[in-house]
């Protein structure tokens, strides 16, 4: 349901978000995560009960032994395999999402996305140099192609800024071009690389897709914190993100160093994907469709957005990567192809709704 | 006590747009800028609000160097309020209003009472208090003028910019704006400078005129003394009278231009 208000079109929630609604908003945000972290755990090549599921948590929160009658290897599969990988996953799809409105909030265009600046072209080019420079060892090589792949997505961003400084200033449109021009250098550099050796190309194609196969916890605490920093920074974000909606200009004008906020927020966000990306490889759409439906949902102001696009964002991700598992089982899709096939069709259906 | 522009010299890349351009405006006192197309008032009000660094030349307040200033001080001491063009249309008024509290705030951006004080002061003198909470793709053209006009109010500066704030709007609206900014100008003691295109409202609402031309103030002073037949020939090319109203303002009245051939040319066919 639309409001038209001067031949402009608003979306569903066109009246400011009160207090209350955001409370509401964020307590059906939580619900859903919840619910979505508990299938995340549960389901798998091996089914685990929600009762025996939720009894092994409890007891491992309170630090009590197992209970007698629920199968060790479940203890197993549920706190050394799907807890830290449902950890993972939460992390990614948050960062993904608040970078996301992050990125569409500097930008004040509702297309643009975290790999706008080169991230994504950056790790892929970051993980296939160790990949290559790795020689046909087959193993996994640890946390030296994800440690590649952040490096690689930091050094693009670092240096897409630098190219656009203007007189001082980096104006948006000017990074819009160097983002778009170092990321095709990237994916150029990448692709050779690749076709280099059968090797590198079949493994490098599996870790964009896929990202890394490790499994525990050592790649949740590899993120952990950057991606606190950067959250921290991001959501704490959003008054400066309003006054920008107005345009450069009259942000400064307003007080705001519209230079160093920008750099600050597209900083830190560059970071939580730097960090997402590295072990989840480049996962699409979760950064342009989750802020875009909180946005049509509840509102453009950017104190709310970002926290509602982190939690959406890890909801969304969750339940792809649980499509991922359990759609083609026992084999495993990479979420990024999930993400594709019903990101790209539910957006469109949501712009559908929008326009009537 | 004033705004003091001294031997500006600003433009984009190698052109020059503003040449030497030095006034001083008073704590009280409404200041129009007036002239054609480019000849460099937005320019004026962009080195003022620290949107644009000058060449060469000083701007002070009270003995404030204006153009050092970091942009949270500047924007303590200067508020602009700029054209209504493409304002995010989900934020609501009082939302937009709140925002001119920028410079006080600090990056979380929460309002203190005083700020909110501030906010409601600003929506009472623009009469926005009934169109507090509607969205701003929900309001006109002069209803969305008045919401900046609040906004740059809310700053609590003493120094106040308009670009072209009339602009668009009809003719009860541009009567209201500028009419609130002459009273606010006096009550507030603020130094007011706007570009104004209209030379009937700048006569009728400024203190003060500055005709600009090609970069150059070519007069200032009262507009009974700066809008002559001679003056509007100058600067604009165009043939006027001037008439003098009830109050000793004048008014511009637009004379009927002769037909005047067109000089021969020589044009070649299209083929």
């Amino acid at each position: 349901m639309l409001v038209q208000g001067r031949g402009k079109a608003l979306p569903l929630q066109c009246f400011p978000m009160h207090f209350s609604s955001f409370k509401r908003a964020l307590f059906l945000n939580l619900g859903v995560l919840a619910c979505a972290m508990a299938l995340s755990v549960a389901v798998g090549s091996v089914s685990i009960p929600l009762r025996d599921l939720a009894r092994l948590l409890w007891s491992g929160v309170r630090g009590t032994a197992l209970p007698a009658d629920v199968p060790a290897f479940m203890a197993v599969i549920v706190f050394k395999l799907r807890l830290p990988h449902t950890a993972l996953v939460l992390l990614t799809g948050a960062a993904l999402g608040s970078s996301g409105a992050a990125y569409q909030g500097v930008f004040r265009n509702p297309l643009a996305d975290p790999y706008l600046l080169g991230v994504a072209s950056g790790a892929g080019l970051g993980a296939v140099v160790a990949i290559a420079l790795q020689g046909e060892s087959l193993t996994a090589g640890g946390f030296l192609i994800p440690g590649a792949a952040f490096v690689g997505a930091l050094l693009t961003v670092a240096l897409v800024y630098a190219l656009a400084r203007v007189d001082g200033y980096v104006p948006t449109s000017t990074l819009i071009l160097a983002g778009v021009a170092l990321g095709a250098l990237a994916s150029a550099l990448t692709s050779f690389l690749m076709l280099q050796s059968q090797g590198t190309l079949q493994r490098a194609i599996v870790y964009l897709l896929g990202g890394a196969p490790l499994t525990g916890w050592k790649p949740v605490v590899a993120i952990l914190p950057y991606w606190l920093v950067g959250e921290a920074i991001l959501l704490t974000s959003g008054h400066a993100l309003n006054v920008l909606q107005f345009g450069e200009d009259q942000a400064r004008q307003l007080g705001l160093n519209a230079g160093q906020a920008k750099l600050l927020v597209l900083g830190a966000a560059s970071l939580v994907t730097a960090a997402a990306v590295a072990f989840a490889g480049i996962i699409g759409f979760v950064g342009l469709v989750v802020p875009h439906i909180a946005r049509l949902l509840w509102g453009e102001d950017y104190r709310r957005l970002i926290p509602l696009s982190l939690l959406g964002g890890a909801s969304v991700l969750l339940l792809s990567d649980l499509l991922a598992r359990t759609l083609l089982a026992p084999r495993t899709l990479p979420v990024g192809i999930v993400t594709a096939l019903f990101g790209a069709p539910f957006f469109l259906w949501v712009l559908q709704r929008a326009k009537k | 006590m004033s705004l003091q522009i001294r031997d500006v010299v600003a433009g984009y890349g190698k052109q020059e747009i503003l040449r030497h351009v030095s006034l001083e405006v008073a704590r009280g006192e409404v200041v129009a800028l007036a002239g054609p197309n480019g000849a460099g008032k937005s320019t004026l009000v962009r080195v003022i609000s620290g949107v644009l660094r000058p060449q060469r030349g000083a701007v002070q307040w009270e003995g404030t160097d204006l153009l050092h200033l970091p942009p949270r001080e500047r924007a303590r001491l200067v508020a602009v309020v700029p054209q209504a063009h493409h304002l995010p249309p989900m934020f609501t008024v009082r939302q937009a209003v709140a925002l001119g509290r920028t410079a006080y705030l600090s990056w979380l951006g929460a309002l203190g009472e005083s700020d909110r004080a501030a906010v409601e002061r600003a929506l009472a003198q623009t009469d926005l208090l009934s169109l507090a909470e509607r969205p701003l793709g929900h309001l006109s053209g002069g209803e969305q003028q008045r919401v900046l006009l609040a906004r740059a109010l809310a700053q609590e500066t003493p120094i106040l910019l308009l670009d072209e704030p009339t602009a668009h709007l009809d003719l009860r609206h541009q009567a209201n704006i500028l009419g609130l900014v002459r009273r606010l100008s006096r009550a507030r003691r603020m130094a007011v400078l706007m570009v104004v295109h209209d030379l009937n409202l700048a006569s009728r609402f400024a203190d003060r005129l500055a005709l600009f031309a090609e970069g150059q103030i070519v007069r200032v002073g009262p507009p009974a003394e700066v809008l002559t037949a001679e003056a509007v020939w100058q600067v604009y090319g165009t043939p006027v009278e001037i008439w003098r109203n009830g109050d000793g303002r004048p008014v511009v009245y637009l004379k009927p231009t002769p037909a005047v051939p067109e000089p021969a040319e020589k044009t070649h066919d299209p083929i």
